[in-house]
């Protein structure tokens, strides 16, 4: 039995004016992965190849030790699946819902789901046209969750949100996560909801990753160096991942700060890392 | 399966009420209608035309509120990307094609009915003698309705909108009948005002059994486009 809940190796795909080169990375049982990346870097692609929903030109996808593309309808109902916007019809109410989930999943439980709406505040009888964004993740989320899955795989599900409310999704994942056996794969370009829930950051660029580290150690391996001009160029190039200049002052993003400590270095964010490395490439 | 049929079935009933208005208003119509209009020679032409151009209309109205808008379901699955959230679901790819058939067989099934109710009471009323060619007009025309409502189900899966798709279709299929009517005088009209169908009963069940033989290419060039994949 694979340690991983999902296992990207090589995937590549190729549209007309974008490519998914190489991708490889995994999503280790019990953890949560965010998946960041600028608008179009690649992100939602990734995600609908995991999902089975795109076709892919090369490469070997494994969701809980099957492919997604011949995956048994079992092993469907064991992912939980949230995208950026809801996906059900909007003339139909939470209530009719239940009905319609019933007879799509084997697993759904209706008493679940009655709980999170309940919980969440989401009218049983209004139809889902009349919900709010913030009303519309809930539900997907409460959707979601509904039918006992052991992988969320969440597309940018806090995009547009309010902090309050995002904030609240984010406490539903770690309540997701209490059981260790529960895996998060989420994709986002708000980087500081990944500050404390995600236990790894993969970072796309332009279809390709850039870098998958564990976040504690990227917190405390990446730090943002404040130099004069004189003390950039002492600086070795090998080991600028980007740089800002500034007519005072300079900012060098680098994972070898160890090497400067006669230079100020402040710890960088997730979104310091990524803007960094953006503006590189 | 049973939770998209029920979805769908919720989301067109209006449709599925205002067919059956329409159906009963047709029926009420010909049977309070059409027995006092003369459809002998001795008749009045004209009324005996627009009696049967009514009936006619009224009558695929009732049969086209059956399949209307399944292609925009579709679309409106697509782009709300419901069909993703079912394939991820644990529906495979032939089930969804499966719910798709379903569908259009469920508004077939539905016509066939109507067709049926619509020709023996038009008949009945009108006082006309009932054919074969009649009899088989109702299968031919429900299929004819039905089936292209299906082809039009891998146009959209393909371009993601169920009018382009439409119109596609429809320029296509109105060609090919504007040729066949034209090139052998399929209708016409004889000197009491009726409206006169050329065709045979032997064509007619030939044109029924192509168009429904045309659902099997159908339901795999659907299932080929599903299994490839960037449905929404």
């Amino acid at each position: 039995m694979s340690e991983n809940s999902i296992e990207i190796n090589g995937l590549s795909r190729r549209f007309n004016q974008f490519a998914l080169q190489n991708i490889s990375f995994n999503v280790p049982k019990g953890s949560v992965v965010g998946f960041i990346g600028e608008n179009g870097a690649g992100k939602s692609t990734t995600i609908r190849a995991v999902l089975g929903l795109l076709k892919k030109d090369s490469g070997e996808i494994k969701v809980l030790g099957e492919d997604p593309y011949n995956m048994k309808s079992d092993t469907k109902e064991k992912i939980g699946v949230v995208f950026d916007s809801i996906p059900f019809p909007p003339s139909l109410t939470a209530f009719q819902l239940d009905k319609v989930f019933n007879g799509i999943y084997k697993s759904w439980c209706s008493k679940d789901y009655f709980e999170y709406l309940n919980k969440f505040g989401l009218p049983l009888r209004s139809k889902l046209s009349t919900f709010s964004k913030g009303m519309e993740m809930r539900f997907s989320i409460a959707a979601a969750l509904s039918h006992k899955p052991e992988l969320l795989v969440l597309d940018e599900p806090t995009g547009g949100l309010d902090p309050v409310m995002r904030n609240e999704i984010l406490d539903l994942l770690l309540d997701f996560m209490q059981d260790e056996k529960h895996s998060v794969l989420m994709s986002t370009h708000i980087t500081s909801d990944l500050e404390h829930i995600a236990d790894y950051i993969c970072f796309i660029h332009n279809g390709q990753i850039v870098f998958f580290e564990e976040r504690n150690e990227m917190i405390e391996k990446y730090h943002i160096l404040k130099c004069t001009d004189q003390q950039l160029d002492a600086v070795d190039k090998e080991d600028i991942i980007g740089l800002r200049k500034g007519k005072f002052s300079n900012e060098i993003l680098t994972a070898c700060s160890d090497k400067y400590p006669d230079i100020t270095a402040d710890k960088a964010s997730i979104e310091d890392i990524m803007v960094y490395y953006v503006k590189e490439a | 399966m049973k939770g998209l049929i029920y979805s769908w079935l919720i989301t067109r009933k209006n449709y599925f009420i205002i067919g059956g208005v329409l159906f009963v208003f047709a029926c009420t119509g010909m049977l309070l209608v059409l027995p006092n209009i003369d459809f002998s020679e001795n008749g009045d032409p004209s009324l005996t035309l627009a009696a049967n151009f009514i009936s006619f209309l009224l009558s695929a109205a009732a049969l086209i509120c059956s399949a209307e808008s399944l292609g925009k379901d579709l679309e409106g699955m697509i782009k709300s990307r419901f069909a993703d959230y079912s394939l991820t679901a644990g529906i495979s790819c032939k089930r969804f094609t499966d719910i798709l058939l379903v569908r259009n067989l469920i508004c077939l099934g539905i016509s066939f009915a109507e067709g049926f109710a619509l020709m023996f009471i038009y008949l009945f009323a009108s006082g006309q003698q009932v054919t074969a060619e009649l009899i088989m007009f109702v299968p031919c025309v429900v299929f004819f309705i039905h089936s292209i409502d299906y082809w039009v189900t891998p146009l959209v899966i393909k371009i993601k909108s169920a009018e382009k798709a439409g119109l596609v279709l429809g320029i296509v299929m109105g060609f090919i009948i504007f040729c066949i009517v034209i090139t052998n005088n399929t209708i016409s009209s004889d000197g009491s005002g009726m409206i006169v169908f050329s065709f045979d009963l032997i064509s007619e069940i030939v044109i029924t059994s192509l168009l429904a033989a045309s659902y099997i290419p159908t339901y795999f060039i659907c299932l080929r486009f599903i299994k490839g994949g960037d449905m929404c």
